[in-house]
């Protein structure tokens, strides 16, 4: 007799579980899903990555300008004394 | 303009300034007296330095100067915005790739040896602990500082401060670090000979630019050989090697001295694939590239600091 409750109390609390279980997961699957965690930047927090360009030297100065050949055909000590040099 | 010229800090210092001459003799010498101070804090080749005594401290607490605890904090804040680019904590590799001695020393030897068995092992500067109340630092042990191009910018730019109370216009250059405060009565904007770094002869550019900074970095200013392998001082702080470097200068004009040589080191590393990304981390940073053929490149705005004869500038 205690053999047989014991059996239908195991049986009992199976179907329990998974009906429990099965309820979850059909409140689960019909339930809103939430927002996907991924954050946009506005469009102005989205910095672009400037390519870089070619930039004239007085050479291409000196050829595009007749100005510029008066300038840099005087004696280099006219150039400003102020030299950007590396170190 | 007044203009004063002498060598300390192992490179050339030039002082230009615009007023009246007798103020200007007195504030010029305040500005030698001030960059010898600095050199007797910030070399790295003087036994007696504080910066060689912060070295020999790693490990422990060290009670730094303002000075001192000011760079350091900078170089904290650079090496986080650079992405670790730059780093002054390359001073092992320096002095691995022979760069033990000052430049002046350095360049009148053939070649210096190499040094066997070293591994390069970077220790993160994020290890640099401050302390704001006591103006104290600890160096993780084993690292070592070289605060070389940093500390010339910081110094040229106190430089300039100083002179600003005898001028409305002058600037200050510390090797290539180059600090603008206002500007000649005469003009709009102050004239720069951007140099050719294959011969310092000639120049490739003039540029024109206001009160703020100009540093310029260079690969072939300080050359060494060490056995038969040539070297330069621009560390690869991710190799720990001299850096493979594609440009042969470059100038990067910005506001602060500080941020202008760090972003130089960094952008002269990055090269052309990573500089023009890098240069967008700090706002108002321009920078000129000098290529192996002397040909110029850079942001997009860096156009308007090249002088164009007959404009109005």
């Amino acid at each position: 007799m205690q053999k047989i409750t014991k059996s239908i109390i195991h049986v009992w609390v199976s179907l329990a579980s998974m009906a429990a279980f099965m309820f979850g997961w059909a409140i689960f699957a019909h339930t809103e899903k939430p927002a996907p965690l991924i954050v946009q930047q506005p469009p102005s927090m989205q910095l672009e990555v400037p390519s870089l360009e070619p930039i004239p030297s007085i050479d291409e100065l000196v050829q595009s300008s007749s100005q510029s050949m008066q300038i840099f055909q005087k004696p280099a000590s006219s150039l400003p004394r102020l030299r950007a040099r590396g170190s | 303009m007044e203009f004063d010229e002498f060598s300390a800090m192992n490179t050339v210092v030039q002082v230009a300034a615009e007023g009246n001459p007798i103020d200007l003799q007195l504030g010029f010498a305040q500005v030698r007296q001030f960059i010898a101070e600095c050199e007797g804090q910030f070399s790295r080749f003087l036994p007696s330095s504080e910066l060689t005594q912060l070295n020999q401290s790693a490990g422990r607490w060290f009670q730094a100067s303002p000075e001192m605890f000011e760079i350091i904090q900078e170089a904290l804040d650079l090496y986080i915005l650079t992405d670790g680019l730059f780093d002054p904590s390359i001073m092992n590799s320096l002095i691995q790739a022979g760069y033990d001695q000052s430049m002046d020393k350095l360049r009148r030897m053939a070649s210096v040896p190499i040094i066997p068995g070293f591994a390069y092992k970077r220790i993160p500067l994020e290890e640099i602990l401050l302390d704001a109340e006591r103006h104290a630092i600890h160096l993780p042990v084993g690292m070592q500082i070289d605060l070389g191009g940093i500390a010339k910018g910081w110094v040229a730019a106190k430089a300039a401060n100083l002179l600003s109370r005898y001028t409305h216009a002058t600037t200050v250059s510390v090797g290539g670090d180059m600090v603008f405060v206002g500007v000649p009565a005469s003009q709009t904007t102050w004239r720069v000979s951007l140099e050719d770094p294959r011969d310092e002869q000639c120049m490739l550019a003039v540029l024109h630019v206001g009160a703020g900074s100009l540093a310029t970095s260079t690969i072939t200013r300080r050359r060494w050989m060490q056995g038969n392998q040539p070297r330069h001082h621009i560390i690869d702080p991710r190799t720990g090697a001299p850096a493979e470097i594609n440009w042969l200068s470059i100038s990067v004009y910005t506001e602060k001295a500080t941020y202008a040589e760090a972003f130089a080191k960094a952008l002269l590393i990055a090269g052309p694939t990573g500089a023009a990304g890098l240069a967008t981390r700090l706002p108002n940073l321009n920078f000129i590239a000098v290529r192996q053929d002397g040909s110029l490149v850079g942001t997009p705005a860096s156009k308007e600091l090249i002088y164009v004869p007959g404009d109005k500038q």
